[in-house]
């Protein structure tokens, strides 16, 4: 797993691209928990090139999800592939986290 | 029947999931199912890792077999005896905040799975996971 970020109207972007999994889960927490340390309130995780996401994936994303909550911001995925986006809808998650399908719809939303 | 066996930490998840997806390939699941292979594999490891040994690390043996309708998967431990089948799974409709991290595994492990079963046989827990072959990729999700 790869996470690049840039600031995009206002927004952190996150871009994930490969598998997160059990092995890779924790680096997603430790560098979002950075960001959001260095006061990121609104937040987009751009999931296009994202592949796979297993439970553990899932808890990496509730752990920042919760954490944004508390400090008060807003965050919106983008762009999920089949795999991810059924993981989501199997799991609840699609209900819980505002998911768009471009970055576009995404950062409009945050707007 | 092909069989591997590593001990139980995330370092071998790797190689776990090559060995299966291997596996799945020669039986001649396709690449949607080999997903879900993958993550069922990765889901029933994780939590041997994570709870069959709380003392010092045991093993985790994969074994898997084909023949013309189904690709079956084993996953055996001799840690604690836990049932994947019987264990509760959290309410998918809780808002954020009620939702609690842990159970996403098992949820995503029976519904990915065309057939689940779970046996204790000399102190070991055996988890039989079945694919069936040639079967859509998607089924619908039970309300």
């Amino acid at each position: 797993m790869e996470l690049k970020t840039h600031m995009e109207e206002n927004a952190l972007v996150v871009v994930v691209t490969g598998k997160m999994d059990a092995v890779t889960a924790p680096l997603y927490v430790d560098r979002l928990k950075e960001e959001l340390g260095r006061g990121a309130l609104r937040l987009v995780v751009d999931c296009a090139g994202l592949e796979y996401v297993s439970s553990a994936g899932l808890r990496a994303i509730l752990t920042i999800s919760k954490e944004l909550r508390i400090k008060g911001g807003t965050q919106a995925y983008c762009a999920l592939r089949d795999q991810v986006k059924e993981v989501f809808e199997i799991s609840g998650f699609a209900s819980i986290i505002p998911i768009h399908d471009t970055r576009d719809a995404a950062l409009a939303a945050l707007a | 029947m092909a069989q591997l066996s590593v001990p139980a930490v995330t370092d071998r998840l790797g190689e776990l999931r090559e060995f299966v997806e291997m596996q799945g390939r020669r039986a001649g699941l396709e690449s949607t199912r080999l997903a879900s292979v993958h993550l069922v594999v990765e889901e029933a490891a994780v939590n041997i890792i994570s709870y069959a040994y709380p003392d010092a690390p045991g093993m985790l043996t994969v074994s898997c077999r084909a023949d013309e309708t189904e690709f079956v998967v084993e996953l055996a431990d001799v840690g604690i005896l836990f049932d994947p089948t019987a264990a509760p799974v959290p309410d998918t409709t809780l808002p954020l905040e009620e939702r609690s991290a842990g159970g996403n595994g098992l949820i995503l492990i029976r519904r990915y799975c065309d057939g689940l079963s779970w046996r204790r046989e000399s102190g070991r827990n055996i988890l039989t996971c079945r694919f069936t072959l040639h079967s859509p990729a998607i089924r619908p999700i039970r309300p």
